[in-house]
């Protein structure tokens, strides 16, 4: 037998723990070594492998399995216009006049049916985005409710996402599409959101006002998404610690992102890995101060589901984009995709030599390919992120 | 030896829609 890899050792107080990023397990240590029943479990557990095993190739493989059995939840990203009415300084989106027709609408309605006949399926995940999907309110209205009644005809759950820069998010429309989650950015204090998101007429203090209504006239949940830079990196704490004190935590979920640069002449500052991946450990410990909530490193089920073809992301006309998050143009139509094609993946060689390889599977492609770095927060902080859950485990025993 | 954590039934699956433009939940099971 030998130790896995993915064992990662901490010491603290005078005690040795043991955490791994495959298992997400956490042990103390004690410096007697293992008896026979403990050495089982480390066994059985994954902490101690066979001398032979590869544990890369066994996690690629798992991966590629899961990826081929598929997800019960069905997720599709549709953006209804490239059109937008804000021009924000670090938007990656090359915005044009494309705006989704009923025709390319029905398109998507029959393949969704086609799909769900095959079965397999609990879960409907529209997540309607643009430009600003709100330019395109009738195609919205249409695809929602001709979507309800299709997963009602089909047993399953259809749960409706928005990101939209709220200035158009009227009480027709919350009153009419009932949307699970609404995402809303918010890019620092208000001098430098409205410095950073560029719009004539809905500033700061209109997007607080539209907060707080759907806090009070709906039951959806908001997911406050700010997006970090070097210009607004001291912002962000104070964001998120007033609108969790001010709001609570049951509705208002934390969408924390690094802020890439797509081209040259972008007017802020990214943040490197390591600066980014400190703000949000600091965020993970104003959380658990604010909500008692905090959680080990979790390893994951899937890579990107967009790479692997779990998840599609579908352009105004009707065709696949690589994800929401790029700028990629794709050459396939939605319509005529073989939802059951699935793309496996292989780690990148450098992915192979690290320890949080389980907890990211190699990361975002599309911020890899612009040379940003796509390493997972936690390989920056993983023995502070341990520590400080150690010493929360221990101080509520 | 002491279990703080035990180890996980089944590996984290995050909805696209949460992640998307590189997004990062603070807490997953969000």
């Amino acid at each position: 037998m030998r130790e896995s890899i993915f064992n990662y050792y901490v010491n603290l107080n005078n005690k040795k723990y043991l955490f791994n990023t495959n298992n997400g397990g956490l042990i103390e240590l004690n410096n007697q070594g293992f008896n026979n029943e403990e050495m089982k479990y480390l066994q059985d557990h994954g902490y101690y492998i066979d001398k032979e095993e590869d544990e890369v190739q066994k996690l690629e493989n798992e991966i590629n399995n899961s990826i081929i059995q598929g997800s019960s939840s069905l997720e599709l990203t549709i953006s209804l216009t490239n059109q937008c009415n804000f021009k924000c300084s670090y938007c990656y989106q090359d915005k044009n006049s494309k705006v989704m027709t009923q025709k390319t609408a029905d398109e998507i309605l029959d393949k969704i049916v086609d799909i769900l006949k095959s079965g397999g399926y609990k879960e409907l995940y529209i997540h309607y985005f643009g430009g600003e999907p709100l330019l395109n309110i009738p195609i919205l209205m249409y695809l929602d409710k001709s979507i309800h009644l299709i997963s009602r005809d089909n047993g399953i759950v259809y749960r409706a996402y928005i990101t939209t820069n709220g200035s158009l998010l009227s009480d027709d429309i919350l009153e009419n599409v009932k949307f699970d989650h609404i995402q809303l950015t918010f890019d620092g204090n208000e001098n430098t959101h409205n410095r950073l998101r560029i719009s004539e007429t809905f500033h700061f203090h209109e997007e607080m006002n539209l907060l707080k209504k759907i806090l009070h006239t709906t039951d959806s949940k908001i997911t406050l998404r700010m997006n970090a830079c070097g210009q607004n990196k001291n912002e962000i704490l104070e964001f998120y610690e007033y609108a969790l004190e001010t709001f609570g935590y049951e509705r208002i979920h934390i969408n924390l992102n690094r802020m890439i640069k797509f081209h040259k002449d972008d007017k802020f500052d990214m943040l490197p890995q390591k600066e980014y991946a400190r703000l949000f450990f600091q965020l993970k410990i104003l959380y658990e101060r604010l909500t008692g909530k905090i959680e080990l490193p979790l390893p994951r089920k899937y890579s990107c589901k967009f790479i692997c073809g779990l998840s599609y992301s579908i352009s105004p006309d009707g065709y696949c984009n690589l994800c929401s998050g790029s700028v990629e143009n794709g050459t396939r139509l939605f319509k005529d995709v073989d939802i059951d094609k699935r793309k496996k993946i292989i780690f990148r060689d450098a992915c192979k030599k690290c320890i949080c390889l389980p907890l990211c599977l190699g990361g975002c492609v599309v911020q890899h390919d612009v040379g940003a770095g796509c390493c997972t927060y936690e390989k920056f902080c993983l023995e502070d992120i341990l520590k400080y859950y150690i010493e929360k485990s221990q101080s509520s025993e | 030896m002491k279990v703080i954590c035990e180890t996980i039934a089944e590996k984290s699956e995050v909805i696209s829609t949460n992640e998307c433009c590189n997004g990062s939940v603070i807490h997953r099971e969000l």
